[in-house]
């Protein structure tokens, strides 16, 4: 599992100018809410999360659509699946390599996002770390099987997105409310349900962490 | 079914002729009325054919006959419709202990054209479990003539290059089971010899081969049987035995014929 991770890192590497797509496209988005809304600083508490998160797991999409990538040049996957390793551990290595895309893109433009919105990002740091790890995990789990699935469809870019931003919709809202509470502060009228949003979190990362192992290993064996 | 333009370079040690010991070694990988269908369309049916431990099998037949899928079934890259795969004679409920076994070259090179020749292979070893991977890597590079284009990325390799190198990655692990679809394409008389001559030693060291091949001097030089395969149908299974290529030739013929 390492070794796929490690490869995967390296060829990511080798293919550094992909990262910056998402990125920049993540924070085009953002720059465009904060010009068409002009909000105040109690809109930016009210709005912004959301316009984070949106701009995120569409970035985010971005990057999966191209998980796959490196093996269907030359059919490396069907080396990679000839492998003795178990399937679920082929799948949750790249689904950790996902996550760690996205989590460098999201390292990268979250500051640049809080300062761009005028929000306060330390005391809430820890705390939002916690909520991006738990949105990242369970969108790039979900992202790697959808993003397997349409990886021979002709029409992928445009296939995944319509199958993956309706299917993280829960994890979107759910993060988009977490970070409005911590943004609030434990002063916030709704701070007491911050564990509801991060439970559903963990929830959705667990129940689609296994449907997603189980559907993948099926798969690729058809 | 086409000729080969080439001949395939002679076996050097001579191929190991097929004996009555041979016939009685013990089978690896059996494959018991296996049967695959894609929706409707139905690739493999009823297909039975025994791997033994130093024997050869090569699978000839028509474009679309479904060697390329029998191929993937055993090695455990799909799962088939009907029937089953054993493998030392246990059913295949572990997967993981097939693919172990199994080396498989495919029509492409499976391998990340982005990596280098040495980090491909070694990425591999790693894979397979292979303690030591860049001293394996380095040992199959020097094998298949490949050591001075270690740091090359293998997107910069032609197509003999990078079969030498699919061949390389397929016999990393040095499996028991060598499942081979046309591996002399692409390669020149010196690659094909250099194949020949692992294959045969590979045969002696005891593995079972299943090479599909459209070429009827291989089985002949490496194989003991011949299987040939019409319509997702195995429509004859026997000894190469006191066969040229001329007899195996009509034979392929007759069978596909009948097979129509």
């Amino acid at each position: 599992m390492l070794a796929l991770i490690a490869k995967d890192l390296l060829l990511e590497w080798r293919h550094k100018e992909q990262l910056a797509a998402p990125a920049v496209f993540a924070l085009l988005a953002a720059t465009l809410f904060v010009f068409a809304v002009d909000p105040t600083p109690a809109e930016l508490t009210r709005l912004g999360p959301g316009a984070l998160w949106v701009s995120f797991l569409f970035a985010g999409t971005l990057g999966l659509g191209k998980v796959f990538a490196p093996e269907e040049r030359d059919d490396a996957l069907t080396a990679l699946l000839l492998a003795p390793v178990d399937r679920t551990a082929l799948f949750l290595a790249k689904a950790a390599s996902a996550a760690l895309f996205m989590g460098f893109m999201e390292a990268l433009m979250t500051p640049v996002f809080f300062a761009l919105f005028d929000l306060p990002l330390l005391p809430i740091l820890g705390r939002f770390v916690l909520v991006a790890g738990l949105a990242t995990a369970g969108f790039s789990l979900l992202g790697t099987l959808l993003g397997f699935l349409t990886s021979r469809a002709s029409a992928r870019e445009l296939l995944l997105p319509i199958l993956a931003l309706p299917l993280t919709l829960p994890l979107l809202i759910a993060a988009a409310k977490a970070t409005r509470i911590l943004l609030e502060g434990p002063a916030g009228p709704r701070f007491a349900d911050l564990h509801l949003w991060l439970t559903l979190m963990l929830a959705f990362d667990v129940v689609f962490g296994v449907l997603c192992c189980w559907g993948f290993e099926r798969v690729v064996e058809e | 079914m086409a000729h080969a333009p080439a001949p395939v370079p002679p076996l050097r040690p001579a191929a190991p002729a097929p004996s009555p010991a041979a016939t009685a070694h013990v089978a690896l990988l059996e494959l018991e009325r296996v049967g695959k269908a894609f929706g409707r369309r139905v690739a493999l049916r009823d297909v039975s054919l025994v791997l033994r431990r130093g024997c050869g099998i090569a699978l000839l037949g028509p474009n679309g006959a479904g060697k390329t899928t029998l191929l993937r079934v055993a090695a455990g890259l799909m799962a088939p419709t009907s029937g089953r795969l054993v493998v030392d004679g246990s059913p295949r409920a572990a997967a993981v202990r097939l693919r172990r076994k199994v080396g498989y070259v495919g029509h492409q090179g499976l391998l990340y054209d982005t990596l280098t020749a040495r980090q491909n292979l070694a990425f591999f070893a790693r894979l397979y479990g292979a303690g030591g991977a860049e001293r394996r890597s380095r040992e199959m590079l020097r094998r298949f003539g490949l050591e001075r284009h270690a740091e090359r990325r293998v997107a910069s390799f032609s197509r003999g290059m990078r079969q030498r190198l699919a061949l390389a990655r397929a016999l990393l692990h040095a499996p028991d089971i060598l499942l081979l679809d046309e591996p002399y394409t692409g390669l020149d008389a010196e690659g094909a010899q250099l194949l020949n001559r692992e294959l045969a030693g590979l045969l002696e060291n005891g593995a079972a081969l299943l090479l599909a091949t459209h070429r009827f001097e291989v089985p002949l030089a490496l194989a003991a049987d011949v299987a040939v395969l019409a319509g997702g149908e195995l429509r004859h299974a026997g000894p190469t035995t006191g066969m040229g290529a001329h007899d195996l030739a009509s034979l392929y013929d007759r069978v596909v014929a009948c097979s129509r």
